[in-house]
């Protein structure tokens, strides 16, 4: 189950225009990330999520939303839940292919639901 | 002699390693587990973030397989058995020992030159010819900067002018675009290799373009070379090959009236213009330049020379567009759809079918496809596959209209095919079908039998 869950954020991880990605468990603690090193953006998108990612799941809940992205700096910030205490946040470059890699992470959280509750 | 009802033998492998040779060999250390299942055909296909690496990765496949006919491109996605995905490379190996297998590729200057040398050294009397090509190649930074000169200067020169020197332009730069092998036509190149081959085998035509473009962009891969902007064509000599071409729209009418009638009831008409053309190129709607005209009736905004070629570079240059211009075909009563948006940064609107033989009353539009979902793949419902290797072309424009929905076609393909097929995602695919295999009296008939739209067709082959 473990290599299941590693192995789909690794693929997700490899995806053009993918800064980095990052399993959070509901109230906002990290559960697995992968990230290119030290990035001074990322941290603070980080710490960011970890402190509203609560709020902006009950958002998304209130307003039956599967997927909510915000716009930070110059990366795409692509929120999604993928199981009942999980979310897979996305971080993708401003010139990335938004579609295709929103169905990419969309099947990321398909995968993840059946590792996790 | 070929033997009838033996059927080809299909294994997809896939990687989306970053490092294109990693991935390579990840693809090869895969293939290596296969038991002794030795191909006779390999299709490669991979998506634009392999982009310039193509072909040291061909390099890695050719070194472990040898002179096997190998053909692909660069491509949006993928659906093979075990899933579907929109970033990465797949090689699928493939076995027939009944079929007569091959591939050929040119890469002249000149589309049209090229089309007519490679139909030259076709010959196929059963079963079927898949062609790969760009719609459009987006060539390197210079030569696009010349592009963008080139549909200034002729821009510029028809302000004014009459509408003969108008055509005369538009006729001078469609020539560059074809010499400069920029807009792939793909009615013009199906007719060449159908004329060829006496009419008699059908041809399917991968029109190969990104939804987010880029410079040098798509590529061709043929026998383990990426040919870049060239056409290849991969021919099966077999004699129960099935070929089954499909669009999501309702038929076209015996006369073009009843074909505006079919249409006014199926698509949302915005507004009718009178269009000036010239081959492939709009030169005005209603004496306005193009896209002038529609754009505030489809919120185009203007688009800067310095932007684009800075977004072509970045992969950041978007082509989806819900509306459409539908052209009325005076010869066939079909209609070609053409996606219009604000994509140049000069007047006139190059594209990628010769309407010569269309009338210049044209129609905006669009269509709610919401309850077309399944029509996509129309070309693989209503089929008995009978296990048969399945080969199939879907219109990458699903991912625009229907978002993670298209996830659904995975299982559904699944539940239709069983275990032996590929696909691909990539732009709406053109076909000549004679007359014996076609379903209906299609709307997107662009020439005699010759088959193509902007969006909503799909294709396979059944092997």
């Amino acid at each position: 189950m473990k290599i299941n869950l590693e192995d789909t954020l690794d693929q997700l991880y490899d995806i053009e225009g993918i800064e980095a990605c990052m399993l959070y468990r509901i109230d906002g603690v990290p559960i697995t990330i992968r990230v290119p090193g030290y990035r001074e953006h990322l941290l603070e998108t980080m710490f960011w999520l970890e402190k509203h990612i609560s709020r902006v799941l009950g958002e998304m809940n209130r307003e039956g939303l599967k997927e909510t992205i915000f716009y930070f700096r110059n990366s795409r910030i692509l929120i999604a839940p993928s199981s009942r205490s999980t979310v897979l946040v996305t971080v993708a470059k401003a010139e990335a292919n938004q579609q295709l890699i929103s169905l990419e992470t969309l099947r990321a959280t398909k995968l993840i639901e059946i590792c996790v509750t | 002699m070929l033997l009838k009802g033996v059927k080809t033998k299909s294994i997809t492998f896939f990687t989306n390693k970053k490092d294109h040779e990693q991935a390579a060999n990840d693809l090869i250390e895969k293939a290596r587990l296969r038991n002794g299942f030795n191909p006779n055909l390999i299709l490669f296909y991979a998506t634009l973030k392999y982009n310039g690496k193509y072909q040291s990765m061909l390099d890695i496949f050719h070194k472990e397989f040898g002179e096997i006919p190998q053909i692909g491109a660069s491509v949006d996605g993928m659906i093979f058995p075990e899933d579907m995905r929109t970033d990465g490379a797949a090689l699928v190996l493939c076995r027939d020992d009944d079929a007569q297998i091959s591939v050929k590729g040119v890469n002249e200057k000149g589309v049209i030159n090229s089309a007519e040398k490679l139909a030259g050294m076709i010959k196929c009397n059963n079963g079927c010819i898949v062609l790969h090509f760009p719609l459009v190649r987006v060539p390197s930074v210079l030569k696009s900067a010349e592009f963008f000169a080139k549909g200034y200067y002729y821009s510029k020169k028809c302000r004014g002018a009459t509408i003969e020197n108008q055509k005369e332009y538009g006729r001078k730069f469609a020539q560059y675009c074809d010499n400069d092998n920029i807009f792939y036509l793909p009615p013009t190149i199906l007719e060449i290799f159908a004329k060829q081959t006496g009419y008699s085998v059908p041809i399917i035509g991968v029109n190969v373009m990104h939804t987010h473009v880029r410079l040098n962009s798509p590529s061709i891969f043929c026998n383990f070379k990426d040919i870049g902007g060239g056409i290849a064509a991969l021919v099966i000599e077999k004699q129960d090959v099935n070929t089954i071409y499909d669009d999501i729209f309702s038929e076209k009418g015996k006369t073009m009236e009843e074909t505006r009638r079919n249409v006014s009831n199926e698509f949302t008409i915005i507004k009718e213009f009178k269009a000036i053309f010239e081959k492939n190129v709009l030169i005005s709607l209603d004496g306005m330049a193009p896209v002038e005209a529609v754009e505030n009736l489809i919120y185009a905004t203007e688009k800067k020379k310095e932007d684009l070629l800075g977004n072509l570079e970045k992969g950041n240059y978007n082509l989806n567009t819900p509306y459409g211009l539908l052209f009325f075909n005076k010869k066939t009563n079909g209609v070609f759809l053409l996606g219009i948006g604000s994509y140049y940064p000069f007047e006139m609107f190059p594209f990628y079918v010769n309407v010569s033989d269309y009338s210049n009353d044209v129609v905006l539009a669009y269509e709610f496809v919401e309850d077309k979902f399944e029509s996509f793949i129309s070309g693989l419902i209503g089929s008995n596959h009978n296990d048969k290797f399945v080969f199939f072309f879907l219109d990458v424009l699903v991912v625009a209209a229907f978002g993670e929905k298209v996830f659904e076609y995975k299982d559904k393909v699944k539940q239709l095919l069983g275990e032996n097929y590929f696909g691909i995602l990539s732009c709406s695919p053109s076909a000549y079908i004679p007359l014996k295999y076609q379903r209906r009296n299609y709307l997107s008939e662009a020439g005699k039998n010759i088959f193509f739209s902007s969006g909503g067709t799909n294709a396979c082959l059944e092997i």
